[in-house]
């Protein structure tokens, strides 16, 4: 392993964004903090998104490694021992630093840390530890803090850590245990679902949270406690940037230009003056959590991702479960040939069915079984069921309730809820419905207004296969192109099911 | 002798509160709703067979109407009547008024009437300026000048400035910063601890005041925004999508 000392900031930066980028959510949502005066930053539960990647992904976190270190050699990761990469490490101070001075320009939402495993899963979480304590404790940061959870460290830590994060997410990185057997010898699935289920307990009982607070001391008497904040004027914001104060070479600035002292310091208890006490205050992962699939590395089926994925919806509380196209980085007999590009039209409709298992009530049998395991790839998920189940339409719109209307293609969560707030005071008629968000091309071949069909057309599962994709100009195309990239969206409109901004007011310019 | 055809125009200026006060005194004049028409001084042609009153702008009236709408129609229409009247359309002070003759009928079931042509013009009118507005919340870059103060710009098209300086003092209440209309010599000020204001202040003005400075940070910016985007996924139009040119004016990450 190569690892480099005296690397500039910029160059650290550069190394462990680039290692951190295959990690495909960077959501800042799912949490509501209102600013505080004596504090850095605020949290908006839809989420906001500060720019957007080359490759169309929005850029809403800092999303960062602490090191590309690793003792491990999943074969799938950049990272894993056996590359030949350069290797390096932020201090905690640089992850602080890098984060507020981001945040304070809105580059940023807030910090997304992950990292390799240094030493050992508990060093490790300890150091993420030192991190966010002291961005919550020195820095005051009241912004967003998604960060992961290793497997394989001290629960005491995973909880303490808990508490200083927004969102944990520990990946699942492939659906079955075979699939991490072969690919990632390190891990296993139990290894995995153990502090996923913790994390689960942990936000459940976040009622008893007061208690465990208590007891800490008892648990780790002196241990994990990071260098007390330095509350001094010159580091507290109220004093750091007064107009009238020329002097602001002092502020939480300085250690980018000057590195201050190594990490390696006695721990001590925090001292309690004029700390925010964010970590004894602050619930247990208020965001809730999130997990990752890798999608395409492994021979697994749409229809074993899509049923693992609704299990971890139902028994972890998962709040979202992200997949993540296989990018082909590392030359391996066990993984498809350098190349090969990442399968992101599949991705794209693992995703559109998991909205559809989230906010639309379909169940994951209902998409896909073991006789048909695959999503069809040139009609979406909803569109493709619609087609299979003929006898279910065309539906009143007048009349149908709520979960009826959302199973028709081409009307979403609001559009429903729109028609029947609207259908209250008048009856519908087509024109109606396109205000209401309908998109109509899709929808008028499945619903009736006052008994009407739009035009007559035959509900027959040919003309209507035929309509519908022209109906999705742009999948089709992209099908034709081979490998043309789609985004999850711009052909989805309406049917995103309750999108907060993150997903929906970039995309398309919010149409509702 | 007053031709009974003819309409009266209550012409005000284009700012929320000038809004109001001619929905007020349209509303307060009695001649009834479909005699009575709403202009912004100078956005809109005059027409024959019209008698225009120039509405002058009172913060009293204008309140009035406010905590009427609150009161009778609810929060929720509030909040979209004020947007839209941040509008940039020249037809918003007319497109408020023909809401509200509905609204204060129906109350706050009005804002479920989607098929009425008033009630969607008037969603239209503030899902936009909500819309542009939540864009410049995301995607406003503050650079930094002498003194640590920040400086972010922006070139919108509704008058959102008022929808996105509170979202900055909320998030920065230490810090102090001035966002720029740039088009409309707007800017929102907030000074690091105290409330924020609206002021009139040109670009060129703001440039005397704050001297540019380089800024390592913007180049650590650009580097984390250069790494972050995988390769083999590299999608310009998709990016282009999600953030348009527009948008990018004055986003360090996509200048040089
Ligand atoms: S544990 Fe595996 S996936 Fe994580 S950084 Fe190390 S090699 Fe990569």
């Amino acid at each position: 392993m190569l690892i480099q000392e005296n690397l500039s900031l910029g160059q650290k930066l550069e190394i462990l964004a680039d290692a951190a980028k295959y990690d495909v959510a960077c959501t800042s949502s799912g949490v509501d903090r209102r600013g505080r005066k004596d504090a850095l930053g605020s949290a908006v539960s839809c989420g906001i998104c500060h720019s957007f990647a080359a490759d169309g992904r929005c850029v809403s976190l800092l999303k960062i490694l602490l090191t590309n270190e690793c003792i491990y050699d999943c074969k799938y990761c950049v990272n894993r021992i056996s590359n030949d990469t350069v290797r390096t490490s932020f201090t905690p101070e640089e992850v602080c630093t890098l984060t507020v001075e981001f945040y304070r320009r809105n580059y940023i939402e807030g910090l997304f840390l992950s990292s390799g495993i240094l030493r050992s899963p508990d060093y490790t979480m300890e150091q993420m530890y030192q991190a966010l304590w002291q961005l919550r404790e020195v820095h005051r940061f009241w912004g967003y803090i998604h960060v992961k959870a290793i497997p394989g460290a001290d629960p005491a830590l995973i909880q303490r850590v808990g508490h200083l994060a927004d969102r944990m997410s520990v990946n699942l990185e492939l659906p079955t245990g075979e699939g991490l057997r072969k690919l990632a010898p390190g891990k296993s699935r139990g290894k995995i679902l153990a502090p996923m289920r913790q994390i689960q307990r942990g936000i459940q009982d976040n009622r008893l949270r007061l208690e465990e607070v208590r007891n800490r001391k008892k648990i780790y008497p002196g241990r994990f406690f990071p260098e007390p904040p330095q509350v001094s004027a010159a580091l507290s914001p109220a004093a750091s940037s007064s107009l009238a104060s020329p002097a602001l070479s002092q502020s939480p600035a300085s250690p980018v230009l000057s590195p201050s002292p190594a990490a390696a310091r006695p721990l001590r208890p925090p001292a309690s003056s004029g700390a925010l006490g964010y970590e004894e205050k602050s619930q247990f992962v208020p965001a809730g959590q999130s997990t990752q699939m890798i999608l395409g590395a492994t021979g697994e089926t749409d229809y074993q991702l899509l049923a693992v994925t609704q299990a971890l919806y139902r028994n972890f509380d998962l709040k979202r479960v992200f997949f993540s196209a296989y990018t082909a980085i590392n030359e391996d007999s066990a993984l498809p040939a350098l190349g090969t590009q990442p399968p992101l039209l599949r991705e794209h409709r693992l995703y559109q069915a998991d909205w559809l298992l989230r906010f639309y009530g379909f169940q994951a049998e209902e998409l896909l079984s073991e006789a048909h395991p695959f999503f069809n790839e040139a009609l979406d998920p909803k569109c493709d069921w619609a087609l299979r189940h003929l006898e279910q339409f065309p539906v009143e719109v007048n009349q149908a309730d709520y979960g009826t209307l959302l199973r028709v293609p081409g009307i979403g969560v609001k559009s429903a809820r729109r028609i029947l707030r609207a259908r209250r005071s008048c009856r519908l008629d087509f024109p109606d419905l396109k205000k209401m968000g309908v998109v109509l091309k899709r929808a008028a071949f499945f619903i009736t207004c006052g008994g009407k069909m739009r035009e007559s057309t035959p509900l027959e599962e040919a003309f209507l296969t035929r309509a519908l994709m022209a109906a999705e100009p742009k999948t089709a195309k992209g099908l034709a192109g081979g490998f043309r990239q789609l985004s999850l969206f711009e052909d989805f409109h309406v049917e995103n099911p309750n999108p907060g901004p993150e997903d929906i007011w970039k995309s398309l310019s919010g149409q509702l | 002798m007053e031709n009974q055809e003819e309409k009266t125009v209550f012409v005000c200026g284009g700012d929320p509160d000038d809004i109001l006060t001619a929905v007020y005194d349209a509303w307060a004049s009695r001649k009834g709703h479909s005699r009575v028409r709403l202009e912004v001084e100078g956005e809109s042609q005059p027409e024959l067979f019209c008698s225009y009153v120039p509405v002058e702008t009172d913060r009293e009236k204008a309140r009035k109407v406010a905590a009427a709408v609150k009161k009778k129609i609810g929060g929720r229409a509030w909040q979209m009547v004020y947007r839209a009247a941040l509008s940039r359309e020249a037809s918003r002070a007319e497109d408020i008024y023909r809401f509200l003759v509905g609204g204060f009928y129906y109350g706050p079931q009005a804002l479920d009437m989607l098929a009425e042509p008033a009630v969607y013009r008037l969603w239209e009118l503030s899902r936009a300026v909500g819309n542009e507005a939540h864009f410049f919340r995301e995607f406003l870059r503050f650079d930094q000048r002498e003194n640590r103060i920040l400086l972010g710009r922006i070139r919108p098209k509704n008058n959102v400035l008022s929808l996105v300086t509170p979202h900055f003092a909320d998030r920065l209440p230490q810090e102090n910063f001035l966002i720029l209309d740039m088009g409309r010599g707007l800017a929102g000020v907030h000074p690091a601890g105290g409330a924020w204001v609206l002021a009139r202040l040109e670009p060129q003005e703001a440039e005397k005041l704050l001297a540019a400075k380089a800024d390592p940070f913007r180049e650590l910016w650009k580097t984390f925004h250069r790494a972050i985007g995988v390769e083999q996924r590299k999608n310009p139009r998709l990016q282009q999508s999600r953030m348009p040119l527009r948008y990018r004016e004055f986003a360090e990450e996509f200048l040089e």
